[in-house]
């Protein structure tokens, strides 16, 4: 039954990848629709209120600055209202301001698309907060992700450095694409019984007559771009396990839907873009064999169990898991939220088997198993870079990329793209575990205390934002050494893809030819797939080997 | 550090920690230009 539900979820999920990628590109063509009579006005109103010149064009770097600039503005606001909070308004239960640390954390958190959180919503933020410094910035750092993963495709197809228009690829992306979804998805949570008020915490008597405090508030509105958006970030601390946020199966299936809907989509709206629809089957087939992989791994490894659970005459591991959801639901919303970045749960990663445990940590430290609003893309496109450069190595010829030269530049570009991301997990995890102030606080000893380290920082570099547990992370040096790891996964590997892009742009097409590697074909998919895991195993076994690995070995003893 | 309270020093260091890290992708995208 567990099966079939997951084979229903992701057949629907691929019925649907066609028809959005179709719209996806309307959107980011500017091609006219039935639609531009009612998101026309509004977008020329946005446009009037920033001063924004809708036919302006932008080179590489004029883009990059517009994304920098719009985004350090909104993260300073954000610190800002998590720092006075107290004194705002639409604060009914009273709540404190947020320690700066922790409010660095959090908005480098929320503007990178991480949604990392080391505090509990309900009793850490008011209710002006929850809406304008977290959901807000929901809807604007996937749109940020978005607009650079297609300002990076008009690059590949440009001919000169005309990446579109930064400000006008966010406003698109924000009405046309997240609003609208965000709308219909928040409609049926409600419906479904979540929680969408301003009123106050409620409180309550138990039948055995204590007095109970529900915390409660605009929660349907933020848990629909939570995973329209892979943002991830949870009204409460327990996310989408709590019951006012994931309340029914349905919910979950809706959640899991929202998730994978735009990631999947973004992959075949490129191919349609560069004018290659094969290119982009190719790469979606890339993707899907990594993520079916992963998905039958963390399953088989829940509904086994552990030897202990099994002694004891119970199969699969339950512990951390839902009822209303079983371990086959769990281990597919957990795959999902690590392969499309999102990183809200619906069980807690701390209490998988280590090898379960080990699938959401190694697609993070892959990064490019669909991935977040267009920022997975873009790290599948750098692997794809990679592997032509490789290929092209070995068959002795120039490596190309739908026509474009691939050199020199392009490659040390990518290089510094692709090890940025081990740097800022492996480093800050050493010197975490070398510190005894941040070992401390560590909950569990061994191996699994390990992986609870090396996760928190995999989480926060690959911008996904979901939480082993098992660490207490609000501490100064956690709060600031994940929020800066979270800045640097997300701005270096930008800069450096619209850098390529911007010299792409300016190269000529050069024709295919009889000797010119195909990158569209099956082999090519092998290739890449090839490619990427072993990049991915030569550079993270040693630590995965000493923690879920380990701990995997250790149940046997 | 204490919830509630204004930490001027604290956040004039945070804030400038952030323009720091800004500025260097600044200066990393300059670095890109060149590469």
């Amino acid at each position: 039954m567990g099966l079939i539900q997951i084979v229903v979820t992701l057949l629907i999920i691929g019925l649907l990848v066609k028809p959005v990628g179709v719209y996806l590109v309307k959107v980011f063509n500017y091609q006219r629709t039935g639609l531009d009579r009612i998101f026309g006005p509004v977008e020329r109103f946005i446009y009037r209120l920033i001063g924004v010149q809708e036919k302006e064009s932008m080179g590489w770097k004029k883009y990059v600055f517009a994304v920098l600039l719009s985004n350090f503005v909104m993260l300073m606001l954000m610190y800002v209202v998590f720092r006075l909070q107290k004194y705002l308004p639409l604060n009914p239960d009273g709540i404190d301001n947020m320690p700066s640390a922790l409010a660095l954390n959090t908005a480098a958190s929320f503007i990178t698309n991480t949604n990392w959180q080391a505090y509990s919503g309900e009793n850490s933020l008011s209710y002006l907060s929850q809406m304008i410094a977290i959901t807000f910035p929901m809807f604007t750092s996937a749109a940020t992700g978005f607009a650079v993963a297609i300002a990076f495709i008009r690059g590949l197809v440009a001919r000169q450095d005309n990446l579109g228009n930064f400000y006008v690829d966010l406003v698109r992306s924000i009405i046309r694409v997240f609003l609208p979804l965000s709308f219909i998805v928040a409609l049926f949570l409600v419906f479904q019984g979540v929680p969408q008020t301003l009123h106050g915490a409620a409180d309550a008597t138990t039948l055995e007559g204590v007095k109970q405090t529900i915390t409660r508030g605009p929660v349907a509105a933020l848990e629909s771009i939570k995973h329209i958006g892979t943002n991830g970030g949870g009204y409460f601390g327990t996310n989408a396990a709590h019951p006012f946020e994931n309340p029914t199966p349905l919910t979950n299936f809706v959640h899991i839907l929202s998730m994978m809907l735009l990631p999947t989509a973004l992959v075949y709206a490129f191919g349609i873009m560069v004018k290659n629809k094969k290119q982009g089957w190719t790469i979606f087939a890339t993707m899907s064999i990594m993520f079916i992989t992963f998905l039958a791994v963390v399953f088989i490894a829940e509904y086994n169990g552990t030897p202990a659970l099994n002694n004891l005459g119970v199969q699969g591991n339950m512990e951390g898991k839902e009822v209303r959801f079983g371990i086959s639901e769990s281990a597919l919303f957990t795959t999902v939220t690590t392969s499309a970045t999102t990183g809200s749960v619906n069980s807690m990663h701390d209490s998988l088997t280590p090898i379960g445990g080990l699938v959401p940590l190694a697609q993070m430290m892959l990064n490019n198993v669909f991935g977040g609003k267009g920022v997975g893309l873009l790290n599948g496109l750098l692997y794809v870079i990679l592997t032509v450069f490789i290929c092209g190595l070995m068959v002795g010829r120039t490596p190309e990329f739908l026509g474009k030269k691939i050199e020199a530049k392009e490659i040390k570009l990518a290089s510094i793209a692709i090890l940025t991301h081990p740097v800022i997990i492996l480093v800050p995890t050493a010197i975490a575990l070398s510190r005894p102030e941040s070992v401390a606080s560590i909950l569990n000893s061994g191996f699994h205390g390990v992986s609870e380290v090396l996760y928190a920082f995999t989480s926060g570099a690959a911008n996904n934002g979901s939480a082993f547990g098992g660490l207490t992370s609000n501490t100064d040096f956690y709060n600031i050494v994940i929020g800066l790891v979270m800045l640097f996964g997300r701005y270096i590997a930008i800069i450096a893809m619209l850098a390529i892009a911007g010299s792409l742009a300016t190269k000529k097409v050069v024709a295919a030819t009889s000797g010119t590697f195909r990158t569209d074909t099956p082999l090519f998919t092998i290739i890449l797939v090839v490619i990427i895991l072993v990049v991915g195993a030569l550079t993270f076994f040693p630590t995965l080997a000493l923690g879920p690995i380990a701990e995997h070995l250790g149940m046997f003893q | 550090m204490k919830n509630g309270e204004i930490e001027v020093f604290n956040d004039f260091v945070t804030i400038g920690l952030l323009v720091t890290f800004f500025a260097l992708f600044w200066g990393f995208t300059l670095f890109c230009e060149k590469a």
